[in-house]
């Protein structure tokens, strides 16, 4: 779920009223109403085939997948002195199905992280290019705290109730914790940033994967005041569209094709950073016959999870030694408890009712089944409806059902399973070359309306850039939605396309950071 | 609806330079600056603007609230409540509004109601945890510990995080687990975040609590160091600083401590407290103010319709209105069968000169196992006013040995009878 900037409460909205103060007792001390858990927020998951350019002179046989998560959305990049980093407590990880039956568990990757304090007399977090040399290793001396990263495979799982359970486990880079890149402090502190981050992409020799965990530029591009104030979509640039009261704006084919120029829109997201989870694993080892995808092996299914440790309440048997927890607890916080999941982009804030909300990230995504209503019903579509007056397709949405919760060879009955929340991505499909690559994917056009579809972008998996607001406004109010290039005018991001691994750009420094608005 | 547009979060450039100077918390404190009131001002331009959309009044209680914790005024709990009717007045049965009510009702100290209103929510979405922590709130409050059990057990399995790691490890302390009420509340302050500060101080209050519960006053000081540098003018930060200072016999901090407190936040026990060191400074004039404050503080919460309870119980005990004291508690009493309720009518029972009764309450305050030296040095007074010498030594044995620090006073009055037991006075009569 998405943290939009200036970290209004979404993730975890938990009250926290409880008194009992002064030595457990006394007054009623009333608690803060919410909670946010950033470092647990899985603000956008990305599934594709890598278009850099070795991977697109590969055979197809040989190619390789990447797969990002980013969690911690919204960071301000000039936040000294505190930077952001992934949480020791939480643990990431990447889910795929490869057989096509909604249960995402064939492979799965986890990342945990650990962080060493090396200097805590150091008075700031990060120094260099003064007193100290610049920063120009994850390991340099002047990083007071490092945080480093451990990535296991895990195949042929199932879950049960304390957990994955899985026939193989390999522990990338034989289980040696792996560097990852520090928040982007300045140039005086690290005045090469790309090479320091550089240093954090590392290729465990015995798999050919490739990892990098650290901080990025936030790609995603969304006028989120305007959507999320019930669509309220902003007209003054914008062509306002025949019959819709309020005049609802849509884009001309010219400015609708124009990926680099966001016409009307204001980009929330403008000059924020994330951080990212990114893996890229040769397809072959997540298909699931070994072999290089076909039209039978290579369609993926991915979702990314993050848990957080388990407690118990009981009591249990107390310790023999008073200063030790008992056991019970301690076994407890060794196994996990999912918080929040990702899959499709926009579910969790657009489909899922709010007293639901904390239960459907807890759920595994093969038992979407019991979500189906909110699909179906889809209320948003009756909301862009009922502000604009522009008809959307009647409920029940079963077109809306079969492109998020179904394989594309499925059973399109309505009453046919499995149903599951996952990016779907056919392998076979070749990626588009970066200068190519269009925003709106399948409903890609020319500047004279001429239909030029890339069928390389979401809903087929989803690349960094690809417009999901766009696709999902156009998808959830149906025809005249597409036909009349509704959005909400903002394109790709101002960093434009990364065309190498791990395809996000680098992140705003925290000195020359800042946050455009449009025309700029 | 969850996206929100973009609101530049962090402080200005000027702290951001200071703080390049060292200042490791000016960033943070300047972030937090009254945001109670931006957030109460927010939402009611949204609520000028779209009076007819729930979510924005329901966004306005919250925000009520937050102000009513900020300032410790039970009125702005009121408003929240106003707002609330609003957003089930423009569409009834609104779910956000429903479950907001059982966090308005608690911050008016009406638990009973409180709890009536998160089972009425809970029946409406079973999944949601927030209903859980409601429930738990309450039930805790109430004294109904099975029933917070339960609703910890399912938010902890729900929703793992700072809200279910605090409550669990309150609930473990209450049930005399300190160590694994230590493990879970740092668990908690790990799961915090700078973003959400207010959470996170909370977080670190009851870490300092714990710490302070088991007699270790410098980890119990940092804790609420902490918290007090992460939201400066955190009233329960700065009071539990102001406690660690007073067990140490630092009167000087300690009373500009409470004063900080009182001045965010002003409540009836912060000032009986403040007047307590002032008196034991010999400042008798200052005591007296800070006496007529904490009384004139009790009954303006009175009008408004809301209790301190306990802490009031004890200083009107202990400051020579035993009558009042046992009034208020079992008033409380009626209403309410937490362990601290039972410790406080004990005490106002055992001032008003009713030791037997006295007994039957501080038994029942010490039901859970809670190691909490105040409730045991109460529970050895009471042995002792009725000559039960020997459960009466126990008991003084057991609070020093919890937390020598718990009181000077009240630490030294146990250590003296239990050094005059030792030195021979006689092993006379109580059977105990």
């Amino acid at each position: 779920m998405r943290t939009p900037p200036g970290g209004r409460a979404l993730a975890a909205v938990l009250t926290l009223a409880a008194g009992v103060s002064a030595g457990r007792a006394a007054s009623h001390r009333e608690a803060p109403l919410m909670t946010l858990d950033p470092a647990a927020d899985i603000s956008d998951v990305y599934a594709f085939v890598g278009y850099d350019a070795a991977n697109r002179a590969r055979p197809l046989a040989d190619r390789r997948v990447t797969l990002v998560m980013n969690v911690v959305p919204g960071q301000e990049p000039s936040s000294g002195p505190n930077y952001f980093a992934f949480d020791d407590d939480v643990l990431y990880a990447l889910h795929v199905d490869n057989d096509r039956d909604g249960r995402a568990e064939d492979v799965v990757y986890e990342f945990r992280f650990a962080t060493e304090t090396t200097a805590p007399d150091q008075f700031v977090a990060t120094l260099g290019g003064g007193p100290l040399p610049p920063v120009d290793s994850p390991e340099a001396a002047g990083l007071a705290r490092k945080q480093r990263m451990t990535v296991t495979e895990l195949r042929d799982c199932r879950p049960t109730r304390r957990g994955l359970r899985c026939d193989q486990r390999l522990p990338l880079f034989d289980g040696a914790a792996v560097p990852t890149a520090p928040s982007n402090v300045g140039p005086r502190t690290m005045p090469a940033y790309d090479d320091l981050a550089g240093q954090a992409v590392l290729t465990d020799p015995g798999t050919g994967i490739r990892v990098f965990a650290g901080q990025r530029a936030e790609t995603f591009a969304i006028d989120l005041g305007a959507v999320f104030d019930t669509l309220n979509l902003r007209v003054e640039n914008a062509v306002p569209l025949p019959g819709a009261r309020p005049p609802l704006p849509v884009m001309t084919d010219a400015e609708d094709a124009n990926d680099a120029v966001s016409p009307f829109g204001v980009n929330a997201f403008s000059g924020f950073n994330v951080n990212t989870i990114a893996i890229e694993v040769p397809i072959r080892r997540l298909t699931r016959d070994g072999g290089g995808p076909t039209a039978d092996t290579g369609t993926l299914g991915v979702y990314a999870s993050t848990s957080r440790r388990r407690v118990t309440v009981r009591r249990g048997a107390p310790s023999v030694d008073p200063t030790r927890p008992p056991k019970a607890l301690l076994k407890a916080m060794r196994e996990y408890q999912q918080v929040s999941r990702m899959g499709n982009p926009l579910v969790n804030e657009l489909i899922i009712p709010i007293g639901r909300k904390d239960l459907w990230n807890a759920t595994d995504p093969a038992d979407e089944a019991a979500f189906l209503d909110a699909y179906r019903r889809l209320d948003v579509a009756s909301a862009l409806s009922a502000v604009s007056g522009v008809p959307v397709p009647a409920p029940p949405r079963e077109d809306v059902v079969r492109l998020l919760l179904k394989y594309a060879d499925q059973d399109p009955s309505p009453t046919a399973g499995p149903f599951a929340d996952l990016l779907r991505l056919d392998t076979t499909v070749p990626p588009t070359a970066p200068a190519d690559i269009e925003r709106l994917g399948p409903l890609a056009h020319a500047a004279d309306g001429t239909p030029t579809p890339d069928p390389a972008g979401f809903p087929n998996g989803r690349r960094p850039n690809d417009d999901v607001t766009d696709l999902v406004v156009r998808i959830a109010g149906g025809q005249a939605f597409v036909d009349n290039r509704v959005g909400d005018g903002v394109g790709v991001s101002e960093n434009g396309i990364t065309p190498d691994f791990p395809f996000l750009p680098a992140p705003f420094d925290g000195r020359n950071r800042r946050h455009r608005d449009p025309g700029e | 609806m969850n996206r929100a547009p973009t609101i530049p979060r962090r402080p200005g450039r000027a702290a951001r330079l200071a703080c390049a100077a060292g200042c490791l918390s000016a960033a943070a404190a300047l972030a937090a600056a009254a945001p109670a009131d931006r957030a109460v001002a927010a939402a009611a331009a949204r609520t000028n603007a779209r009076p007819g959309a729930a979510a924005a009044w329901v966004d306005l209680a919250a925000a009520f609230g937050r102000k009513a914790r900020e300032s410790g005024d039970p009125a702005y709990w009121r408003r929240a409540g106003a707002a609330l009717d609003r957003a089930t007045a423009v569409r009834p049965g609104d779910y956000a509004a429903l479950r907001m009510r059982a966090v308005v009702l608690g911050g008016l100290h009406e638990f009973a109601a409180a709890l009536a209103a998160a089972e009425r929510a809970a029946r409406v979405a079973p999944a949601d945890p927030w209903n859980d922590a409601t429930i738990f709130d309450a039930a805790i409050e109430l004294g109904d510990y099975a029933r917070a059990g339960a609703a910890a057990a399912r938010l902890a399995a729900r929703r793992p995080g700072l809200a279910a790691y605090a409550r669990v490890g309150l609930l473990r302390g209450l049930h005399g687990d300190h160590a694994g009420a230590l493990a879970v509340l740092e668990l908690a302050v790990r799961a915090g975040t700078r973003e959400d500060p207010e959470s996170l101080a909370w977080a670190l209050v009851h870490l300092g609590d714990e710490r302070f519960a088991g007699g270790d006053r410098d980890g119990a000081a940092a804790a609420y160091a902490r918290a007090r540098a992460l939201l400066p003018g955190y009233a329960p930060a700065a009071g539990g600083l102001a406690r660690v200072e007073a067990a140490a016999g630092r009167l000087a901090p300690a009373i500009a401590l409470y004063g900080e407190a009182l001045a965010s936040a002003p409540s009836p026990d912060v000032a009986g407290a403040l007047g307590d060191l002032h008196a034991e400074r010999g400042d008798a004039a200052a005591a007296d103010d800070a006496y007529a404050l904490a009384d004139r503080l009790a009954r303006l919460a009175d009008a408004a319709g809301v209790s301190y309870g306990r802490p009031l119980v004890l200083f009107w005990a202990d400051h020579g209105r035993p009558a009042d004291a046992l009034r208020l508690a079992e008033r409380e009493a009626r209403a309410r069968d937490d362990v601290h309720t039972a410790d406080a009518l004990a005490w106002a029972l055992h001032r008003a000169g009713r030791p037997r009764a006295a007994a039957r309450a501080a038994h029942r305050a010490l039901r859970l196992g809670t190691r909490d030296a105040l409730l045991d040095y109460h529970a050895g007074a009471i042995a002792a006013a009725l000559g039960r010498t020997r459960r009466a030594a126990r008991h003084f044995r057991r609070a020093l040995a919890t937390n020598p620090w718990f009181d000077r006073r009240l630490a030294a009055d146990a250590r003296a009878r239990l050094s005059a037991r030792a030195a021979g006075a006689p092993r006379a009569g109580g059977r105990s």
